[in-house]
C-alpha cells in the first residue's frame, strides 16, 4: 500500500480504484460462520477453487 | 396470402434471407473494427453506418451474438435513476427504444408495463420518496403510489409479504418502465448493420490489439491480423480481457448476476415488480414466463454458471409477493458477467490510446442503455471527441474523483 502522503493523486487513485481485473489467483478474507473466525483464502476467480487457505497470523500478519 | 402460404410450402429453396451475411474470411483492413456482438457493439456498427457513413466495419464476436449479457439479461427498461447525468443518459435510450422496433424493422415486443419499487418500511418511503423527486425535477415521469394502487394494479400481489418480511408502505412508481425481447435487439441492430455494408464475423477471437507509439495499428485475431486505427471494446464481462491486451488499468470486479424463468402463464402480471428489500424484481414476458432475477453473486467470479442456492432463494422471495405461484415451476436457469464499477455507472469513450474506445463498466444496468450507448459510442468513434451524455463516463473520472453515483437506482440488493 503506497504511502498517502507521498504520493500524488493520480497514484492514488489509481490504488483505491484500479486493478488489474484478468482470471487470478486472488487472496480473499472470507468468515467461517459456525465458529466465527476470519480467515484468509487464496482462490482462482475463474474456477471457484480454492489453491489454499490460513489464518492471519499463521503467513506472520503480511499485509496486502 | 394462402397462396403464398402454399408457395412458401412448396419452395426448395429458403425463401427469407438470412438475418445477416456470414463472410468467409476477414479483410486486411477496416476503418474500424468493434470487438463484442452484443447489442452495443452491433448497435454502435449500426449508427456508425447509418449516420456517420462508416461501412467498412468489422464487428468480431468470439461466439454467436447476444450471448454475452444481451442474451442474459431481465430485459428491464427504465429512466428512473438518481444523478442527472444518469437520469439524462437512460431517458435517452428509453425514448430510443419506443421507436426502436419501427427503426430496425424487427418487432423488439417493446412492452411498457409500468414499474414498481416496492418500500418494506417507513424510512424506505422516504428514500422512494427522495428518489420520485429527483426523477420529476429531472423530466422522468416518476412518482409515489400508496399500497391500495399497488394491489389494484397487481390483485395477485400479497402485500403483507406472507408474514416473513416487513410489509409494502408504498411503492416508487414509474410508467414508463417496459421489457422487451432482449435478443431481437442485437438481431435487429446485427441486420440493420449489415445491410449497410458492416461485417459481422462471429466465432472469431481477438487474441490481442497492437499498438504503437501510443495509439492502435491493429487487430490480432484467430483468423488473421486486421489493420485499423479505431477499435471499441464492447464486451462488458470480457473487459479485463481487452484491457490487459492494451495495458490499461480499469476498476472493474467481475461478478456473475444469475436469472430464471418460469413456466409460461396466461398473461396475469401486467408490471414489473421489484422489491429492494427482497432483492427481487419480476416480469411476465410476451411468451407468458415469469422472468425474474435478484442480487449479484456475493463473490467476484469470471463465470456463467448458475445455483441452487440462487434459485431457492430466489423462489422464496418470489412466494412471499405471490403465492399464488406455489405450484409453478421454474423451467430455466443461468448466470452472465457484471462488470462492475465502484459507483455503478458505465465506462464509455475515449481512453489515453489514440483509437481506442471503451464501453464497459455495465454491471448489472447494460441492456436498458443498448440504443443511447450505441449512438454515443457511434458518434465519438466517428468525430474522434466523446458525445456529450458520456463525457460524465470516462475511464479518467476515478482519477479526478468524480464518481457518478448511482448505487442508489442501479441495482438491489446493497
Amino acid at each position: 500500500m503506497p504511502d498517502g502522503a507521498a504520493v500524488n493523486d493520480q497514484e492514488w487513485a489509481d490504488y483505491v480504484f484500479h486493478r488489474r481485473g484478468e482470471p487470478a489467483v486472488k487472496r480473499e478474507w472470507w468468515y467461517h460462520i459456525p465458529s466465527g473466525v476470519w480467515f484468509i483464502a487464496e482462490r482462482d476467480n475463474r474456477t471457484d477453487e480454492f489453491v489454499r487457505s490460513y489464518l492471519y497470523e499463521q503467513e506472520g500478519g503480511q499485509h496486502g | 396470402m394462402p397462396h403464398r402460404l402454399l408457395k412458401f410450402a412448396l419452395s426448395q429453396d429458403y425463401p427469407e434471407s438470412r438475418m445477416f451475411r456470414a463472410p468467409e474470411r476477414l479483410k486486411d483492413e477496416y476503418d474500424a473494427v468493434i470487438i463484442g456482438g452484443g447489442g452495443h457493439g452491433l448497435g454502435t456498427a449500426y449508427y456508425l453506418a447509418r449516420d456517420h457513413g462508416i461501412h467498412n466495419v468489422a464487428v468480431l464476436e468470439k461466439d454467436y451474438i447476444g450471448s454475452g449479457g444481451t442474451g442474459r439479461n431481465t430485459a428491464i427498461v427504465r429512466s428512473n435513476y438518481l444523478t442527472p447525468e444518469g437520469a439524462a443518459f437512460y431517458q435517452t435510450s428509453l425514448e430510443l427504444f419506443q421507436d426502436l422496433s419501427r427503426d430496425l424493422d424487427l418487432n423488439l415486443f417493446y412492452s411498457e408495463r409500468g414499474h414498481f419499487t416496492m418500500a418494506h418500511s417507513p424510512a424506505s418511503l422516504n428514500t422512494q420518496r427522495w428518489r420520485a423527486e429527483v426523477n420529476k425535477s429531472l423530466g422522468i415521469d416518476s412518482r409515489m403510489v400508496d399500497p391500495g394502487f399497488i394491489q389494484e394494479c397487481v390483485p395477485e400481489l400479497d402485500l403483507t409479504c406472507g408474514g416473513h418480511q416487513a410489509p409494502i408502505y408504498g411503492a416508487l412508481y414509474h410508467p414508463p418502465g417496459a421489457i422487451a425481447r432482449h435478443d431481437a435487439v442485437a438481431w435487429g441492430y446485427a441486420r440493420g448493420a449489415d445491410e449497410r455494408g458492416v461485417e459481422i464475423h462471429q466465432q472469431t477471437t481477438v487474441t490481442d490489439i497492437e499498438v504503437r507509439d501510443g495509439a492502435v495499428v491493429g487487430v490480432h485475431t484467430d483468423k488473421g491480423f486486421i489493420k485499423t486505427r479505431k477499435v471499441l471494446s464492447a464486451v462488458a464481462g470480457w473487459t479485463t480481457s481487452t484491457t490487459e491486451m492494451v495495458g490499461l488499468r480499469t476498476p472493474l470486479v467481475i461478478y456473475p448476476l444469475q436469472a430464471f424463468v418460469t413456466e409460461p402463464l396466461k398473461p396475469w402480471l401486467n408490471n414489473i415488480v421489484v422489491s429492494a428489500s427482497m432483492h427481487l424484481y419480476v416480469s411476465q414476458s410476451s411468451r407468458g414466463e415469469l422472468v425474474a432475477g435478484a442480487s449479484l453473486d456475493p463473490y467476484e467470479l469470471i463465470s456463467m454458471r448458475s445455483t441452487l442456492g440462487f434459485a431457492e432463494g430466489l423462489a422464496g422471495h418470489m412466494l412471499d409477493l405471490f403465492p399464488c405461484l406455489g405450484q409453478i415451476n421454474v423451467m430455466r436457469q443461468w448466470g452472465g458477467l457484471c462488470d462492475m464499477t465502484p459507483d455503478f455507472s458505465p465506462i464509455m469513450g475515449t481512453t489515453p490510446i489514440d483509437g481506442f474506445y471503451i464501453d464497459a463498466g455495465w454491471g448489472t444496468w447494460g441492456f436498458k442503455a443498448t440504443p443511447v450507448s450505441a449512438m454515443t459510442m457511434a458518434h465519438t468513434m466517428a468525430t474522434g471527441e466523446n458525445h456529450e451524455l458520456i463525457r460524465p463516463f470516462g475511464l479518467s473520472r476515478f482519477s479526478d474523483f468524480q464518481l457518478v453515483g448511482e448505487k442508489g437506482a442501479a441495482s438491489v440488493g446493497h
